[in-house]
């Protein structure tokens, strides 16, 4: 369940719609103001706000990551912006322009040692391991799936 | 005459900075001439390398003042001059920096083998093996001790269960550290392939002997594994040549830097003791010395000989250019094996490295790595696939990210690459932003290899079979990449005639002239060279002192 609170801003709307993309729940509300100022400032922004205001217009109950998938996330105008919130989060990049997928930026350091597709696998962003010599031979302690 | 010093080493790399360290340590006045600059901070470092839009071998060490004055193929692989495509190209690139390419080397030191060393006797006089082969002036047992030697200045964590006696080639000192641990993946993958057999030799996983860090040593901490060893370890626990620049500084050796080297003098008697430079301001200096080092390693080196047209009375400065032929190929376990964890690579199998087949092609190493697919856009590519095509977004995208990606292999090979004079370094008529030649740079990987190549790729399709592997990708035919090791160009051998230095990388032609560094590899076998490089470079440093009449420090 990811409880859609009355919320009024955009923030709040995308932090919403974002724990429903990625799967996680705890995300960081200030990365989140982070990632919306990147999203809004390049030739995705004024699609997000398609987005966003289609999402909030979505029913806030057990069924909403299913309205998700079908009134978003199935538009194939939506989909390269949802695809572009989910890479934020998992990796911190950006494609500048849609039509060019391979040209990426990162952002911060803080966004790129908080991408959220290492610990989805198990592993850890390349840079920071925060683990001990040799544990590389077991299987991972933060074995996937578990609440990343 | 009163020289301004004892020794000048051009090159602040390991080789360099290891002839400095124990020459200074001696007692020697010694001057490191290096054409970049020393690094910023660690830490600012891998915040560059987090923020970088691609994560190149550069990406780290961006500075844009040295970056143009000293410029170099990591800068831009437009800085070599080369024919273009589809004339093959050489891939492998570097760093003009203090440590040199060292910043971004994976680490890994093998030694060579005996037979490595004497190719030509050993498996020469037939057809298919190429005439440029040669034995080296020193066999094995000569470089054995150095070898230990390197190991331990270096810092060097490996199994000497796994590696005494590798080919005839015995060690006389265990390392100086115990392994690096193999990943989850390699012990899988050990499980499943050790003792099978293919092309008469058997498959073993061997632990990689590293100069990476499984303890404390040497004032740097054990390795945690964040796994960007290759462009710059995070926390110093892999070794690299500022290490040893900042033991020569600290024994009394001067480190000047932003000096790009332009011109050696000979004087009237044959030897050569000025060294002219420019600061990147553009002002020409020189400075002297009774006995001058070149450690520029193998493309810079003969390019400084050539343009001062020193030590070349053979013909042989620039010629036979080497590197190792790299491939990676890809495949998906039938299971999860956890990558992107630890180094990028901790085991790999020796079984292919000699043998009569060298008669007629290649011998070559396999590398067990742990970086998945990372190659081949890992995991951004999922992301963008399971999203945009599949439409898989929460729970459903995170089990479809966590069933593929951690399934993924990758296994390369590196493979030698016989001597061919027409494989060559010379001076572009194209110059760079101090107004210095570039290197033209000729390369087309001899028959030899790319037979040893093709070898190498049936070996891995084996393996991908025997751990029963799907979407098994072995590239393209032929196809190759550069492995980093840039070698050759200035040979030792016995004769003048036919080599640029002796069996002390002294140059033929002039006594009081060394060239230190994998220029001087006539032939390189399969391992990684930082290692034959540091050992030789302590070596010709015992007999650089011996000429001076220096006392060295007893080697321990």
């Amino acid at each position: 369940m990811f409880p859609l609170p009355a919320c009024v801003t955009m923030l709040e709307t995308f932090l919403a719609l974002s724990r429903i993309l990625t799967g996680v729940e705890n995300l960081d509300p200030e990365l989140g103001r982070q990632y919306l100022d990147r999203l809004t400032s390049t030739p995705f922004g004024p699609v997000l706000r398609q987005i966003l205001e289609r999402f909030s217009k979505l029913k806030n109950n057990a069924t909403l990551a299913n309205q998700v998938r079908q009134k978003i996330l199935s538009n194939d105008t939506f989909r390269p912006a949802v695809c572009q919130i989910i890479l934020l989060w998992y990796t911190s990049t950006m494609q500048d322009n849609p039509q060019t997928p391979a040209a990426v930026r990162y952002g911060t350091q803080e966004e790129y040692f908080s991408g959220l597709a290492w610990q989805v696998i198990g592993a850890h962003v390349p840079g920071l391991s925060g683990g001990y010599f040799g544990h590389w031979r077991y299987r991972p302690d933060n074995e996937p799936l578990e609440n990343p | 005459m009163k020289r301004d010093f004892d020794v000048i080493v051009v090159g602040a790399g390991v080789a360099g900075a290891m002839v400095a360290y124990k020459l200074a340590l001696a007692g020697a006045h010694v001057l490191i001439l290096e054409a970049g600059n020393r690094n910023p901070s660690r830490a600012q470092m891998v915040g560059a390398y987090a923020t970088a839009p691609a994560k190149t071998l550069h990406s780290p060490y961006v500075q844009a003042e040295s970056d143009a004055k000293a410029s170099s193929p990591d800068v831009s692989i437009t800085y070599y001059d080369q024919p273009p495509a589809p004339h093959a190209q050489y891939k492998s690139t570097y760093e003009r920096r203090t440590g040199g390419s060292t910043w971004h080397w994976l680490g890994h030191t093998p030694r060579m083998l005996r037979s490595d060393f004497k190719m030509k006797t050993r498996y020469g006089g037939g057809p298919g093996f190429p005439p440029a082969f040669v034995d080296w002036p020193i066999t094995y047992d000569d470089v054995e001790t150095w070898y230990c030697e390197a190991e331990r200045e270096m810092g060097v964590a490996g199994s000497d269960q796994e590696w005494n006696g590798l080919f005839d080639s015995p060690r006389s000192k265990p390392f100086p550290m115990s392994m690096i641990w193999p990943s989850y993946s390699d012990t899988w993958i050990a499980q499943r392939i050790n003792g099978k057999k293919f092309a008469g030799a058997e498959y073993r996983v061997r632990s990689t002997p590293s100069a990476r860090n499984s303890e404390l040593y040497d004032g740097r901490p054990p390795c945690a594994g964040n796994s960007i060893c290759v462009p710059l370890c995070p926390i110093g626990a892999k070794y690299d040549g500022a290490v040893h620049v900042a033991k020569a500084t600290a024994a009394g050796a001067s480190l000047w830097e932003q000096c790009v080297v332009t011109k050696l003098d000979k004087d009237k008697d044959g030897s050569v003791h000025t060294v002219h430079f420019l600061t990147y301001g553009g002002v020409s200096q020189t400075v002297t010395a009774e006995v001058v080092v070149i450690a520029a390693h193998a493309i810079e080196t003969p390019k400084l000989l050539l343009m001062s047209n020193v030590g070349n009375k053979s013909g042989q400065v620039g010629k036979n250019l080497m590197d190792h032929l790299s491939k990676s190929t890809f495949g998906i376990a039938p299971e999860p094996l956890f990558p992107f964890r630890g180094p990028p690579s901790t085991s790999g199998i020796e079984s292919f490295r000699d043998g009569e087949f060298r008669r007629k092609r290649a011998g070559f190493r396999v590398s067990l790595n742990n970086d998945g697919w990372s190659r081949k856009g890992a995991p951004y590519t999922e992301i963008v696939d399971f999203v945009t095509n599949k439409k898989l977004i929460g729970a459903d995208l995170q089990e479809a990210l966590f069933a593929r990606v951690t399934k993924q292999i990758r296994l390369s090979c590196s493979v030698e690459v016989a001597p061919d004079p027409g494989n060559r370094v010379e001076l572009s008529t194209m110059t760079d932003a101090l107004g210095l030649p570039r290197p033209k740079v000729t390369f087309t990987p001899p028959q030899y290899s790319l037979k040893g190549l093709a070898q190498a790729t049936k070996t891995l399709a084996d393996m991908f079979r025997l751990i029963g592997a799907t979407e098994v990708d072995l590239g393209v035919d032929g196809a190759y990449d550069g492995a980093g090791h840039i070698m050759g160009t200035c040979r030792m051998g016995s004769s003048p005639k036919s080599s640029v230095v002796d069996a002390q990388c002294r140059s033929h032609d002039h006594s009081n002239l060394f060239i230190v560094g994998s220029s001087v590899f006539p032939t390189v076998g399969s391992p990684n060279p930082t290692l034959t490089i540091a050992a030789l470079a302590l070596r010709a440093a015992q007999d650089i002192g011996r000429q001076l009449g220096i006392r060295m420090k007893p080697r321990i």
